[in-house]
C-alpha cells in the first residue's frame, strides 16, 4: 500500500535534513584532501588519536565493570530510595558535561573532597592528568552503559531466571550463564554507544584534565585548539570523528534491531 | 509426601496441608480461581518468591520460614523441579543445552552432559532438535524439552504451571500424551495447575479446590484436602 505524507509535513523534513546534513557536508567540501598524509602524521594529531583511542577504550572499559553491577542492582531491587539512587547515576547524561568537569574537580581535585587525602597521604594528584581525561570520559559516558544494561535486564522474563535458579544455578552462575549471555546484544551496543561517547568527551574533559598536548589533549580538544589557531587540522581531525560516529551509528542500527527483546520473545 | 503450607505471600494468605503418595503415581491438580494465587504458591514453593511470614515445609523438613531464616533453603537447593508457564527455555542455549543446564551448573562435565541431553531428548522424542533453539520449536516441542530438563535432575517433586496453557490443539494434546507418560515414569508426585477441565481429567489422580476469600488487602487461599 502506498504511504502517502502531506505535502507541508514532507517540505518541513526536507528543510530539516538539509538544517542537520548541511554542516557535514560542509566540512566534507572543505577538506584539505591533499594535505591529508600530512595532517595525519603530523606528530600533535597522531598523540591526539592515540591518546583519545586509549583513554576512551580505558574508560568504556570501567563503565562496563561498574555499569553491570549498577544496572543489575537498579532494574532488580527495590530499596528505599532506589529512583533517587538511579537518578543520580545516570544525571551526567543530561547534566552540561561542563558541570561534571567542575564536580569532579571539587572531588578529586587537590582541594578536593578526596582529593585533598590523595594528594595529602599518597602524593597523588588526578586532576590535569591523563587519568583525569579518563574519569571525565567515564563520567559522562558510563551512564549511557547503565541506562542501556538496565532496560535489558527488565527485559529478561523473570521466569526464566528463576527456572536457572530452581535447577541449581547459584545466583552468579545464572548471571553468567544466563542473564548476561541472553542481553549480550543490548550489551554490545551499550558498549559501542558508551564508547563513542566517551571518544567525543569535551566538556568535562577540558575542565577537569585541561588541554596539554601530549597528555591530555584529546581529539576533540584538538579540534578546539586547531580551530582557534586556524589549522586545517581542524577539519580533517573533525572529519575523523564523524567517521567514528558514523560507523558507530551504522552499527548500533543492525544491533539494536537484532536486540535480545526480539529474540526473548520468541 | 506431606506439603504444609501456612504462609504470607505477596498479597496472598496460604494455608494448605497436602498429603502425597508417590507410590500411587500421583498426580495432583490445583484447582483454582484466577487471582486465587496458583502461580504465586509455586512460585514460593520452589523459593523464587520471598515469604512475608509463615512457613513451608516438605516432609517434616522446613523449606522456608521467617521465624528461623536459617532453616530456609535457596531455590538451588529445593529439588523441586518447577516448570513455570510456557516452560521458560532459555532462549540462548540449543535444546540440547538447555536440558543440561542443570547438570552443567552442578559441574558435570561437557562430555558426560552430552551424552545425558542425548538419551534424555531421546526419551522425550525430540532427539532430533537437540541443536535447534528455542524459537526454532513449537509449542509442544518446548515442553517436551522444558520437562527433559527438568527430569533430568531427579527432582523430589514436579510442579507443573499450566501446561497446556497457550498451546494450540495439536501441541495440547502432544503435551497431554507426554506428561501421561512422565507420570508413568516419574518417581516422585506431580502437582499441576490448570483451568482447563479437559487437562484435570486427563492427567489428575485427585483434584484439590483452592477456596478463596477477601480480607482487607489479602486473599485468603486455602486447600481443603480431605483424602
Amino acid at each position: 500500500m502506498k504511504h502517502s505524507s502531506p505535502k507541508s509535513l514532507l517540505a518541513i523534513a526536507v528543510v530539516g535534513i538539509v538544517l542537520l546534513t548541511l554542516p557535514i557536508v560542509a566540512i566534507l567540501i572543505r577538506m584539505p584532501w591533499t594535505s591529508l598524509g600530512e595532517i595525519i602524521t603530523d606528530g600533535a594529531n597522531r598523540t591526539a588519536l592515540v591518546l583519545s583511542l586509549r583513554t576512551s577504550l580505558i574508560a568504556t572499559l570501567l563503565s562496563v565493570v561498574v555499569g553491570i553491577p549498577i544496572a543489575y542492582v537498579i532494574a532488580h531491587h527495590t530499596f528505599p530510595g532506589a529512583r533517587v539512587f538511579r537518578a543520580l547515576c545516570v544525571l551526567p547524561m543530561v547534566l552540561p558535561p561542563v558541570v561534571g568537569g567542575v564536580a569532579l574537580i571539587y572531588v578529586l581535585g587537590k582541594n578536593g573532597i578526596i582529593g585533598q587525602y590523595l594528594w595529602d597521604w599518597f602524593g597523588i594528584r588526578l586532576a590535569f592528568t591523563e587519568s583525569a581525561a579518563v574519569l571525565a570520559q567515564f563520567f559522562v559516558a558510563a551512564p549511557f552503559f547503565i541506562v542501556v544494561m538496565e532496560s535489558a535486564f527488565t527485559s529478561i522474563d523473570p521466569s526464566v531466571v528463576g527456572v536457572s535458579r530452581t535447577l541449581g544455578a547459584s545466583p552468579w552462575f545464572s548471571l553468567l550463564r544466563v542473564q548476561l549471555p541472553m542481553v549480550l546484544p543490548s550489551m554490545l551496543a551499550g558498549i559501542v554507544l558508551t564508547w563513542a561517547r566517551a571518544l567525543g568527551e569535551f566538556g568535562a574533559t577540558i575542565t577537569f584534565a585541561g588541554n596539554t598536548e601530549g597528555r591530555t589533549q584529546t581529539l576533540p580538544l584538538a579540534v578546539y585548539s586547531a580551530l582557534e589557531s586556524g589549522s586545517d587540522a581542524a577539519l580533517l581531525l573533525s572529519f575523523l570523528l564523524i567517521a567514528v560516529s558514523f560507523t558507530v551509528l551504522v552499527a548500533l542500527r543492525s544491533q539494536w534491531t537484532t536486540g535480545v527483546t526480539q529474540r526473548g520473545s520468541q | 509426601m506431606t506439603m504444609h503450607i501456612s504462609a504470607t505471600i505477596r498479597r496472598h494468605q496460604f494455608s494448605l496441608s497436602v498429603t502425597l503418595s508417590a507410590q500411587q503415581k500421583e498426580s495432583v491438580a490445583i484447582r483454582g480461581k484466577n487471582g486465587s494465587g496458583k502461580s504465586t504458591l509455586f512460585a514460593a514453593i520452589a523459593g523464587l518468591l520471598p515469604i512475608a511470614e509463615g512457613s513451608i515445609g516438605i516432609d517434616n523438613r522446613t523449606v522456608d520460614s521467617t521465624a528461623a531464616p536459617r532453616m530456609s533453603l535457596p531455590p538451588e537447593q529445593r529439588n523441586i523441579g518447577f516448570l513455570p508457564q510456557g516452560g521458560a527455555l532459555f532462549p540462548h542455549l540449543t535444546a540440547a543445552e538447555n536440558v543440561v543446564f542443570g547438570l552443567r551448573a552442578r559441574g558435570t562435565n561437557r562430555r558426560e552432559c552430552v551424552k545425558s541431553a542425548q538419551d534424555m531428548l531421546a526419551q522425550f522424542g525430540v532427539a532430533e532438535l537437540s541443536h535447534r533453539l528455542p524459537h526454532q520449536l513449537s509449542g509442544g516441542q518446548r515442553q517436551r524439552v522444558a520437562l527433559a530438563r527438568t527430569l533430568i535432575l531427579q527432582p523430589s517433586i514436579l510442579l507443573l504451571d499450566e501446561p497446556t496453557v497457550a498451546l494450540d490443539a495439536d501441541g495440547r494434546e502432544d503435551v497431554i500424551s507426554v506428561l501421561a507418560d512422565v507420570r508413568n515414569r516419574f518417581n516422585g508426585p506431580i502437582l499441576f495447575t490448570s483451568h482447563d477441565d479437559r487437562d484435570v481429567a486427563a492427567l489428575a489422580t485427585r483434584v484439590v479446590d483452592i477456596h478463596t476469600s477477601v480480607d482487607g488487602e489479602h486473599t485468603i487461599s486455602s486447600i481443603d484436602d480431605s483424602l
